[in-house]
């Protein structure tokens, strides 16, 4: 059983601060995370929705260790469980830059206290976690069957996103050289773009992307990713290219029309000409039926052409705690025979204010498009106003990864108005900011909660 | 919106084994499993009932399966959706009415499949 563990980066920022308060006779504090889990058959994400602090008074004084909590420490964090249907990942703080390295206290001891926790409700993931700055070393028991994942990779998913994969690296001197060759070769494809920062090649090349959609919009994103170095996708679009879409498909051709290639098939050929070693995944499948492929991404684009489909993808994507980057424009009548196009870009990150909160998303405009259901007809589509909405969702994502510019905490949300061209920013997350969104609680994360009524 | 305890224990009348869960701030009612009306295949399905308006639907009825039936509700135009993290299934039907309680619009929903 593969294990990952997200943390959303508010609820890390707040353990990290609790953490390093002084304690009156303990070198260090502890804490602990709620946690959720995804379950996605070989893989389990483990979500933290919740950091608790340690009451001052349930530590007890022994200064041969740097804390030590008390029973009373243990059995409030194992009430929650039971109470809340949670796991509890025992928290610490060691401060590093780089992956931290536990201690022989913590690796004799921590063990014990996890399958004790796991003694109180073994349906969860418990274990415990030591907090670095960017990176976080865990181990954590299966829901399934309690055996010990180590080291698991760890995302903190916000603003910036930290993606911590643990890859094995390459042994061998052929694989040293192969991978020193590789160096070489990103270091002269990316130079140009090296002001992103000294590790966002890497950074880029192992995030996993989603991308549902590959039409106008996300044959765009497609193009723009794979030079930015991007090269773990999901592909999910079931249709394949026609003459009609050549206007704006871009890298579709005659022959991919004559064929009746399949949208997924075009993007794979468009990543693998750039990337010899891209792993892509996506066969035509809705996105739907690819749910366990996309929980397992870092970020997901949506290039949907209705509001209903962007809602459901919204909620799934909250609901792995992945990144969601809503892309779409629309070309109406204004009336005498005039013409505006419309578009949009939004973030909607775990935590923030979601897409109805901001207003995009509501009874209205679904209960609208739902009205119309079976006489859409074919919808005005154009490939320049998409090619300035996916460039800007293709930076806000580089942007979120990589912390290039240092100034992006929180989402955006970008209009577009194809008659005077402009790219305008909504208030809508400024004016939210501090406000919870009461739609995707952290508390909804993970595999639905059935409570029985 | 939280459900009403007074209809979820109306409805509990008829089907005992209801649950609730809660996706993009709306709550649900699970009924699993729910018997359908004689003729359809399968015979019974887990029934998620949105009992808030929903895609211009005062109230929407989702089935875990795409049933085969001979009632009037042939229009199957949510197809697979994902709610909850499960996909979904539900037949274009208005109930048309307004202020009805959960198993007044269950009932409802159930006539789409009815003979």
């Amino acid at each position: 059983m593969k294990m990952v563990i997200k943390i959303p980066r508010e609820i890390h920022e707040r353990a990290k601060r609790d953490l390093r308060r002084p304690h009156r006779f303990a070198g260090e504090r502890v804490g602990f995370f709620s946690t959720r889990c995804t379950r996605l058959g070989d893989t389990n994400l483990v979500h933290c929705i919740e950091y608790d602090t340690v009451n001052d008074d349930h530590y007890v004084d022994d200064h041969t260790v740097g804390a030590r909590i008390g029973s009373l420490a243990v059995t409030t964090a194992m009430s929650r469980s039971i109470n809340d249907s949670v796991g509890q990942l025992h928290v610490h703080l060691h401060g590093s830059a780089g992956l931290p390295v536990p201690s022989r206290t913590d690796e004799s001891e921590l063990p014990p206290l996890a399958r004790g926790l796991r003694n109180a409700n073994g349906a969860e993931a418990h274990g415990w976690i030591i907090l670095g700055e960017c990176d976080a070393h865990g181990s954590v028991l299966s829901p399934v069957d309690g055996a010990i994942t180590s080291v698991p990779p760890v995302s903190i998913v916000g603003f910036p996103t930290v993606v911590n994969r643990r890859e094995a690296q390459p042994n061998g001197a052929l694989a040293g050289l192969k991978s020193l060759l590789a160096k070489k070769r990103r270091n002269s494809r990316y130079s140009r773009q090296s002001f992103l920062g000294p590790n966002s090649d890497s950074i880029i090349a192992y995030v996993k992307v989603g991308i549902i959609g590959l039409g106008g919009g996300g044959s765009h994103i497609v193009q723009q990713l794979a030079h930015v170095g991007f090269k773990n996708f999901v592909f999910c679009d079931y249709d394949r290219i026609a003459d009609s879409n050549l206007n704006r498909l871009v890298l579709g051709t005659r022959a991919d029309v004559r064929a009746k290639r399949l949208k997924t098939e075009i993007a794979r050929r468009v990543v693998e000409k750039l990337h010899g070693d891209a792993q892509i995944v996506g066969d035509g499948s809705r996105w739907e039926d690819m749910t366990a492929r996309l929980a397992c991404c870092d970020i997901v684009f949506g290039c949907v052409d209705t509001y209903a489909a962007r809602r459901d993808l919204e909620a799934f994507c909250r609901r792995v705690m992945v990144p969601y980057v809503d892309v779409g424009m629309d070309v109406h009548e204004t009336g005498g025979g005039g013409h505006e196009i419309d578009g949009q870009v939004i973030v909607s990150m775990p935590g923030f204010p979601c897409m109805h909160c901001v207003g995009f998303l509501n009874e209205s405009v679904l209960g609208e498009e739902a009205k119309k259901y079976g006489a859409a007809g074919a919808k005005p589509q154009v490939v320049w106003s998409n090619g300035v909405l996916c460039s800007a969702a293709v930076g806000m994502a580089v942007d979120m990864f990589t912390d290039w510019s240092g100034k992006t905490t929180q989402p955006a949300y970008l209009s577009f108005k194809g008659s005077d061209l402009t790219l305008s920013r909504s208030e809508m997350f400024s004016s939210l900011r501090g406000v919870a969104c009461r739609h995707y609680p952290f508390s909804g994360i993970g595999d639905p909660v059935i409570r029985t009524l | 919106m939280p459900l009403d305890p007074k209809q979820v224990e109306q409805l509990k009348g008829f089907y005992p084994c209801l649950s609730m869960l809660a996706d993009g701030g709306v709550e649900f009612v699970l009924i699993s499993p729910l018997m359908l009306p004689e003729g359809c295949s399968p015979a019974s399905v887990d029934g998620l009932l949105c009992p808030t308006l929903r895609d211009n639907y005062s109230s929407r009825l989702f089935l875990s399966a795409l049933v085969t039936h001979t009632g009037p509700g042939q229009n199957w135009n949510a197809a697979g959706v994902i709610i909850a993290g499960r996909k979904w299934w539900a037949v274009s039907w208005n109930t048309q009415a307004q202020n009805q309680t959960f198993l007044e619009m269950l009932l409802s929903h159930l006539r789409a499949f009815k003979k």
